[in-house]
């Protein structure tokens, strides 16, 4: 494998690294900013015969676009860019 | 005389319903003595920005009050206290924002405080009541007269209160800047406030 391929291929499975990480963050919920718990709401019958909505924090990792999924997947598209840059220059050379 | 008597009786029962109806402590007299039931009792809160909405809740909320009189549910008064330290969002670094001195100032001012000074209940029927509360509303330090809109419900036989309030807080009101850019923004300047308290008689 010649080094020209090498990092189109780096590239091609920084892209999908990105695509994925932002399919994971869409998945996860799509929160602005990472947390770490999230509020769930049970209906009971209170004592007082009313339904009551009861709020219950459950721990659950939800990644978010700014602080976590945001920054990987940039970091990913711009490792992918330089890798087709340089593959590119390569090509040039060999040319 | 018989006419007369039931005339007296009508006339009594005319003259005592209404008394008997202006109140959902029915059945009770005197004064009335209820402790907020931190473990049953919860608050939410939201904060709808345009950059971001999220929810949150206090938790470990305390507070006493005391009704006067049975006959008039108006003569409340007491203080509920909101603990800062306990509320979450969801978001470990928003939490600690949330308390540092650019927005709530948990060190400072480590708890939220709303002093009941009187009620006024405009819609009675049986045990149930709404209206509203009318008191003193501390955060950050700052305090500012509130009236928060209430619903009551009474449980005669359990000595057991249920007091729903749904308020807004203004970040404004209270000197809260938060950190430049984020007011506003990302965080409301209006902040929905609902609360569920469960009070036990005393």
């Amino acid at each position: 494998m010649t080094r020209s391929s090498l990092l189109i291929l780096t590239s091609l499975l920084a892209i999908a690294g990105s695509l994925t990480t932002l399919l994971w963050w869409a998945g996860s919920g799509a929160a602005w900013f990472t947390l770490q718990r999230v509020l769930t709401t049970q209906t009971i019958v209170d004592e007082f015969g009313d339904s009551v909505a009861k709020e219950i924090w459950v721990e659950k990792f939800v990644p978010g676009l700014l602080d976590l999924a945001g920054p990987i997947a940039g970091a990913l598209l711009v490792v992918a860019a330089l890798g087709l840059w340089l593959s590119r220059k390569d090509l040039n050379y060999a040319k | 005389m018989r006419h007369l008597m039931t005339a007296a009786i009508l006339a009594t029962s005319a003259i005592a319903l209404p008394a008997l109806a202006d109140t959902p402590f029915a059945g009770k007299t005197g004064a009335l003595s209820f402790s907020v039931d931190a473990g049953k009792s919860q608050l939410s809160f939201l904060s709808d920005a345009p950059m971001e909405k999220f929810k949150g809740t206090a938790e470990g909320i305390t507070g006493d009050f005391k009704v006067a009189d049975a006959a008039n549910p108006g003569s409340v008064t007491g203080k509920i206290v909101v603990p800062v330290g306990k509320m979450k969002t969801g978001n470990d670094l928003r939490d600690t924002h949330m308390k540092s001195p650019d927005w709530l100032n948990a060190a400072a001012n480590p708890n939220i405080t709303f002093e009941i000074e009187k009620a006024e209940l405009s819609k009675i029927e049986g045990n149930r009541a709404s209206g509203k509360a009318h008191g003193k509303f501390s955060l950050n330090g700052k305090t500012i007269g509130k009236d928060l809109s209430i619903d009551v419900a009474y449980a005669g036989d359990r000595n057991a209160i249920k007091v729903t309030a749904k308020f807004r807080v203004s970040l404004k009101d209270h000197d809260i800047k938060g950190k430049a850019g984020v007011a506003g923004s990302k965080v409301g300047e209006v902040i929905e406030v609902e609360a569920t308290l469960y009070g036990a008689g005393k």
